[in-house]
Formats: C-alpha cells, structure tokens, sequence
C-alpha cells in the first residue's frame, strides 16, 4: 500500500491502515527520534514517543492530506513530541541500566550500537552537499533513487556513483574515529 | 534487510542499527484506542498536567501578571515592563471561524528563534461550550502550528506549547501560545490552527522577527550542573561556540563531554552593573546531538523581562568580557560570589511536595543578611526582602504578598521553607541534584538525593 493509499484509508478511519502505518514507519521515525533526543535516551522512551507519535496521528486522521503522503507528517511530528519530551525531562544518564529486551544483546552492545548510530548520522550530516542528503534520503528515508536524482539535479548513474563513494567516505571517517569495527580504512 | 541495514554493514558498524519492535508500539497504540475514553483522558490529563500546573501558578501567584486580563503577546509570556517590546508587537487580530468556534490569533511578537501569540477559543454553541470548558479541550493536539519549508515546500509542523491565561469571558478560553521556529521557514508566515475546528481552518500569522545580535565565543571553560550531582564540571569542559540574543531570547551553541553540564553566563549592563544568567534567564528548550565523544547542544533561553539590548554592553563567559559591539574580548573580574555552592537538603514540608530548603543558611552563603524575630524571619539579598512566617503559606516580598505552595515550618530548630520563596524573588537557580545507586530490579534505579545546589 503506498503512502497517498495509507493516508486516505487512515482517513477513513481503518484501524488496520494505522497498524499498517506502524508497522511501515516505526523504523524511519527511530532514527528520527533517537537523532533528536541523542543516544543516550532509553529504548523505552523512544518506544513511547513514537507511540505518542501514531496516537497523534489517529487524532489528526481527518484532517490528512492524502496527497501529501504520511512520511513527512510523522517526521515533523516525531521532531515535536521528541523536543517536547526534552523540555520537560531532558536525558540525563547513559542508560546502562536498560536491559535488552530481547535479551541478545548486552546493554553495553546496546548502548554502543545507538552511541555509533548517532554518529553515522552525524557523518551522514557532514558530508559535502549533496552527498549528505543524497545518502540520508536513500538509506534513512527509503526513497526511489531515481527521485533523489532527479531532485539534485543528478543522473541515476552518477547519484549511484556518489552513493558507493559516499559510503567508502563515511566508512573511512568512522574509522579514523576509532568507532567502526574495521580498523583499516 | 532495510536500506539502513545495508549502509550499517558497509560501515561495518557493531551489531546493527538500533531499532524498536514495531509491534510493541502497536501494542501501546492499540491500548490507548481500544481502551475507551474514559482512560483516554486520564492518559492525557497526565501527559498535560504540566499545563495545569503552570496555570495554577499563574492562578496562585497573585501578582499584577496573573490579575491582568487584558493581556498582549508580551505580557503574556514576559515579567515586568512589556512596553520595550511594543515595536515588535503586532496586535492585529486574525481569526477563523467554523459551526463550533472562532478562533483567534489576538496578536503576536518574534524573534528569530520563537514565535509568541496570545490566541482566544469562542464557543459559538452550547455543545461547544461545554467541551470547550471540559477537561478534555487539554490534549497535545488542541493546537497546531505550520510554516512552509525555507526550501518551499512541504509544511513543518512546529513544536508548541502553551498555557492558559484569564479570559473574563463566560463563552471565551484565551491561551499564551509559544512556538519554536526549529526549521528555518521561508515566507515569513506560520500558520496556527486548533485542532477542534474544521480541516483548512487556520490562522495566517504574518512574522517579522526582531532584530538579534550574535557574538563569537570559541572559548572553553567550567560550566554548571543542572540536576544530576555528576560529574565533577571541572572535569568536562565546556565549550561555548557562539550567543546569540534577541530582545527575547538568548541562544547559545555549546559543545562538551556530558549533557549535564550547562553554561553560567553573566551580563555586563551599560550602567556597569553585572546581572547573572539566573536573574536574566529561564531556559526554554535544548537540542543535544552527538558527535564523536561530545554533545553538541542548541541552548534556547528565554528573558525573564523583555531586553533593551542597548542597555547589555557584554556577556562573560568563563573569564572573558565580549562586548556586543563585536570589539576586542577583555579579562573579566572573578567574582566568587557568583559561584555555584551546595545548601543542606531539608525534608518537604508537606506529603508529596519536594525538598524544602534551610533559609538561613541560603541566605548567608548567597552573602544576604538573615534575621529571625521568633518563627518569623526576614532575609535580604540583592536589595529584595522576603519575610516569612512558619505556618503561613502568605509570604512578603518587598512588603507584596506572594502565596507559597507550602508553608514554612520549623524543623529541629531550623526554618524550612519551599525554595520557590527565595528564586523568583533572588533571581537565584536551585535544585536538589540526584545521582544513580544500586539496582533496584531490571527497570529501576535507586535515586541517591543530594544537598540544594544553588547557582546565584
């Protein structure tokens, strides 16, 4: 079901749509909500905002514009209640004490994996334009490369090319960093 | 495998990119909803309880801020004398109008970081009355506000808070609205809705922002706790890369080790007199992001009173004096006075309420004067005299009566009283900072309380 699809559903007032929506965005909207509130927030938290998030979107459900599709909405709302949650309690303590839900992963494997995740994205940030958002918008947002091109003006070919340079590039600053796992650049 | 996956492998990052279980917020979501609406609004009562709260501060506070009905953009949401602000003021009212409302924007200031309104809710019916006055009008969605991207596009949704001001009208809710102009917006206008309205109901809230000045700090130094008791400021330096200020706010880039340390900043005035952040500032709002080992942060504070930023010659930070005027930075005077210290952590007065604080030992270290005449006692600092009275919640500041939450006691021979007697009127911070203890289960934590942590 594509975005204008689920918009127009959730409108109607399909429980089904929503659980659909959730399904389809809760990873996106991770990313957008840890980047804000930084990685030192709980799992728990972020699990909390981002339902906050599709409770809000349920309310507005008829007021949706279909037409302009769900992503953007649910970005700028995760930025809200993300910045919302900061006022009122700003994260003040590496969350050693969160326990792995899924019990594989230590909570400093865990706490490791959000500290590198804040700083990929940070990287990602950092690139020279418009690799940055070239690469933000393919691996973060999930959209058509032929879209991305199009918008900055490149073609397919040469925003492929910039994507496998940009990555090498990303993966030789996070080593300089001491962060990824590979120790040669 | 997701495009995130892929990028995280090619990075060869640990493990894998940290995500939720989508079902388990399904599983929150589908609580909230399935779960009627009776425990709907409790749900949301809590989450605003902050709003409520604020309004009955404002309610109790008895002050010519609460007593004014006729409120504008400025004295809505700043002490004092609002009349420097006039030439940011719009006070034209736009409004928007359905089968159950009218809405308005009954005017509006700004500045380049924030967006302050006063806004109205008319009910035009009696069914609209009813849930207009109802507990349930309260919710994260009441109201909205949208601008266009600065790249002309998509609308942003803003963050947005707001508290509730007197109306004096029997049909009427007025509210003080802030908005945070997070994203650059291109057009010069924001849109504001409330959400009880019908779809394409909003107002258009033309902006012009005042006018703000910015200094280049770069400089790096020892900053102060807020909350929690580590670590040792000392020990995390902070950098303070830029301030900006507005007649409104003042906004600093900082970057450093720990998000618990903030900056403490002073004001030098024109008249040569030096003012400290507390006495100037309340913060409003920050944005931490981290790269490599630090935090990089987005400090937004408001003015407790609006700012005529002629009468500010310089801001210090650490040890330096940067004059507004972008001239040369000179050495600054220490004043050990102004440094932050630790007062001893007194039991609350009432069941439920926090720490209260030992009023003569506040009042000493801050360098006041302290005198007790039987359970009464009256303490003085920067020029402002607050009396107290153990067991009346009535307090005396500068001879204006001013309701406390609790009442001062006396405990084992000490008068005890809650810290906000003395940070309103002194323009001092407070708090009682906590650091973690042992473990208590897989979730929680003990809390290790600690003594009142004062900055002056």
């Amino acid at each position: 079901m594509n975005e204008a699809t689920l918009a127009r559903k959730l409108s109607q007032g399909s429980r089904l749509a929503l659980n659909q929506a959730i399904d389809a965005y809760t990873p996106y909207l991770t990313t957008v909500v840890w980047h804000t509130v930084g990685p030192t927030a709980s799992a728990e938290d972020v699990e909390e905002i981002i339902s906050d998030v599709f409770l809000a979107l349920w309310s507005h459900r008829a007021n949706l514009c279909p037409e302009l599709g769900l992503k953007s909405w649910l970005a700028a709302a995760a930025r809200n209640k993300a910045i919302d949650r900061l006022r009122a309690a700003p994260p003040a303590h590496l969350p050693l004490d969160e326990a792995s839900e899924a019990g594989s992963v230590t909570p400093e494997e865990d706490l490791e994996q959000r500290m590198f995740a804040a700083v990929l994205r940070q990287a990602v940030e950092d690139l020279p334009p418009p690799d940055g958002q070239l690469v933000f918008r393919y691996y973060y947002e999930e959209e058509k490369l032929k879209d991305i091109a199009k918008d900055l003006g490149l073609s397919v070919p040469a925003a492929k090319s910039r994507l496998l340079r940009a990555r090498r590039k990303l993966k030789e600053v996070l080593t300089r960093g001491g962060l990824a796992n590979d120790t040669v650049g | 495998m997701t495009r995130l996956d892929k990028l995280w492998r090619a990075v060869e990052g640990p493990g894998a990119p940290p995500r939720l279980d989508s079902g388990r917020v399904k599983a929150r979501v589908n609580a909230v909803l399935g779960a009627g609406p009776a425990e709907r609004r409790i749900d949301m009562r809590k989450r605003f309880c902050f709003i409520l709260a604020a309004a009955a501060a404002l309610a109790i506070m008895g002050t010519a801020f609460a007593a004014a009905v006729d409120w504008n953009a400025l004295s809505a949401h700043f002490q004092g004398d609002t009349s420097l602000g006039l030439a940011y003021l719009d006070s034209e009212v736009r409004s928007v109008r359905d089968q159950n409302y009218v809405f308005a924007v009954e005017g509006s200031a700004a500045d380049e970081s924030n967006v302050y309104l006063v806004v109205s809710v008319t009910a035009v019916s009696d069914e609209a009355k009813a849930f207009l006055f109802s507990d349930d009008f309260n919710s994260m969605d009441t109201f909205s506000a949208y601008a266009t991207a600065s790249d002309g596009g998509e609308l942003w949704a803003m963050s947005l808070g707001y508290h509730e001001l007197q109306s004096g009208l029997p049909h009427c809710r007025r509210f003080a609205v802030d908005i945070g102009l997070e994203h650059a917006i291109s057009g010069g206008t924001v849109y504001v809705r409330c959400g009880y309205m019908e779809k394409g109901k909003r107002v258009e809230v033309p902006i012009t922002p005042a006018s703000s000045v910015t200094v280049k700090i770069a400089a790096s130094g020892t900053g102060v706790l807020k909350l929690e008791a580590e670590p040792d400021p000392a020990s995390a330096p902070l950098t303070i890369q830029e301030i900006t200020l507005s007649p409104f706010t003042c906004q600093m880039k900082t970057a450093c080790t720990s998000v618990n340390i903030y900056p403490n900043i002073r004001f030098r005035m024109t008249d040569g007199s030096i003012r400290t952040q507390s006495q100037m500032l309340s913060l409003n709002s920050g944005v931490h992001s981290l790269a490599w080992t630090r935090y990089i942060s987005e400090l937004q504070y408001q003015f407790h009173e609006i700012q005529d930023l002629n009468k500010i010659s310089a801001v210090i930070v650490f040890d330096m004096e940067y004059p507004l005027n972008g001239s040369r930075p000179v050495p600054a005077e220490p004043d050990p006075a102004l440094e932050p210290f630790t007062v001893t952590r007194l039991d609350p007065l009432e069941e439920g309420a926090g720490y209260s604080i030992p009023v003569r030992e506040l009042t000493e270290k801050l360098g006041g004067t302290f005198r007790a005449d039987g359970e009464q006692a009256v303490c003085t600092y920067r020029d402002v005299a607050v009396v107290l009275q153990a067991g009346s919640r009535t307090a005396l500041v500068n001879d204006r009566a001013v309701e406390l939450k609790q009442a001062p006691a006396m405990r084992d021979g000490v008068l005890a009283a809650p810290y906000e007697a003395f940070t309103d009127a002194w323009g001092i911070s407070a708090c009682v900072q906590r650091e973690d203890g042992e473990r208590i289960n897989e979730r929680e934590v003990q809390l290790i309380w600690h003594d009142w942590y004062i900055v002056p």
